[in-house]
């Protein structure tokens, strides 16, 4: 007597559906293990994402973005013009304070009733008026018409190149000066004209550093390799040095270096 | 509604699972463990690779649980995840062996019924986990989960033929075997 196909399967699934088996405790340090992972992975897809997101927005921005440089280029002089009398506006009033033989030296300013006072000691405006009105005989000169000797600005601001810093107020020291306004506006303006009117003064901010623009898709990939690439000679350089375009100047693959003459 | 202790349902566990909590992931485990494994024990050739595929197949379980959107009960869901997980373990390992179409079977092996009835679960599970991968695959599938030949080609990769034959030759083994048994256990008997 044979046994038809359904009975037997039947026989099997009635006996083995329901079947049960205790398992090791390796199975649940496993899943938990399983599930780290991937878990794991999951977090650096994004990452990964954001990375491709910044790289692209860059891209955008360096290509679509219409560049600055066009727009400076065609004003530079102006930008330069406010940098530079705003540095040298500080220069000549800063060195007065700091090296107070300079207000004895100077003379000639109609500072008239003029009080300075020092934490240090008492600077005597009547002291400086009276040696004022001692050198107003003999140097009749005021402000607005003190004759400049273009060598000795020169020397003055070579000298003065480390001490010339912008103007931040030193509270250690209380200075109390009263003057009319006119003589203040040119007190503080008149010098900062002649001096950048000066020829052959080339008078530079220490703190302007030279600015590289990213201009171009080489410039943009030098600036991502230099922040991945902390070797001297990077995986890849361009340079910008032709007008057709930026050109590889130099390849490092470990092994194999090419470098090429600027 | 199913309660497994006084503070938890297994509704609660699966929503504290689709947040990612450990706790509830270990308990969710605790509960369908065994079972789960006697599915896999009938996919595998010993207990060891039954408990490799029962891991993927919880991983896969948490992983997924989002997707579940409680249609139909939850064990047959992690069932048929158990099931997909076995029979990637053997795409996984190269073991999908003998899926090809077979000659009809000409002679099969007849089993005496009252014979049959006096076999163990265990003894049954020891047949099936002799069976070639193949075989097992498409037996299980198709005797035990109910699939038919169309559902086993789509879920295995084969044809309906291959399917069919697969199951032809799988019985005739096991029928074969429970011969054997029944003719050993005579002879102690005797």
């Amino acid at each position: 007597m044979n046994m038809p196909d359904d009975e037997f399967d039947e026989l099997f699934r009635s006996k083995l559906n329901d079947f049960e088996a205790e398992p090791s405790t390796r199975v649940w340090t496993g899943i938990v293990a399983g599930l780290d992972k991937e878990k794991f992975k999951k977090i650096g897809v994004p990452f990964l994402g954001i990375a491709a997101s910044i790289l692209i927005l860059i891209t955008a921005g360096v290509l679509f973005i219409p560049q600055k440089s066009e727009v400076n280029s065609s004003h530079p002089a102006k930008d330069n013009d406010v940098k530079s009398s705003l540095s040298l506006a500080t220069g000549p009033i800063t060195k007065q304070v700091s090296e107070p033989g300079i207000s004895k030296v100077k003379p000639g300013n109609k500072l008239k009733g003029t009080r300075l006072a020092a934490n240090n000691g008492t600077l005597e405006a009547t002291e400086a008026i009276k040696q004022n009105q001692a050198n107003k005989q003999n140097d009749s000169t005021d402000v607005k018409s003190t004759p400049v000797d273009p060598a000795a600005f020169a020397t003055l601001s070579n000298k003065q190149n480390d001490v010339i810093r912008p103007a931040v107020p030193d509270e250690s020291t209380q200075i109390a000066i009263q003057l009319p306004e006119q003589v203040t506006s040119s007190f503080i303006v008149k010098p900062v004209q002649m001096i950048t009117s000066l020829p052959g003064i080339k008078i530079e901010d220490a703190s302007a550093k030279p600015k590289h623009k990213v201009r171009n898709l080489g410039d943009l990939i030098n600036v991502v390799v230099a922040a991945v690439d902390t070797r001297k000679d990077k995986i890849i350089e361009f340079t910008d040095a032709d007008d057709d375009g930026p050109t590889i100047t130099s390849v490092n693959l470990g092994l194999i270096k090419i470098k090429k003459d600027k | 509604m199913m309660f497994l202790e006084q503070k938890y349902t297994i509704e609660d566990l699966i929503k504290r699972c689709k947040s990612g909590e450990r706790k509830a992931q270990e308990l969710l485990y605790k509960i369908f463990a065994t079972k789960m494994l006697g599915v896999c024990c009938r996919y595998a050739t010993d207990k060891m690779e039954a408990e490799d595929m029962m891991q993927n197949g919880f991983i896969r379980v948490f992983q997924k649980i989002d997707d579940y959107r409680g249609e139909g009960s939850f064990e047959g869901w992690i069932r048929r995840i158990m099931v997909h997980s076995s029979i990637e373990y053997y795409r996984k390992h190269n073991k999908m062996m003998q899926l090809v179409d077979l000659d009809d079977v000409v002679h099969e092996p007849s089993v005496n019924p009252l014979a049959t009835a006096s076999l163990a679960a265990k003894d049954l599970m020891a047949l099936i986990q002799q069976l070639s991968p193949g075989y097992r695959i498409v037996f299980n599938l198709f005797a035990i989960e109910g699939y038919s030949h169309k559902e086993i080609a789509a879920i295995v990769g084969i044809t309906e033929g291959a399917s069919k034959s697969q199951l032809s030759r799988a019985r005739s083994i096991l029928k074969e075997q429970i011969i054997k048994m029944e003719g050993k256990r005579y002879e102690h008997a005797g």
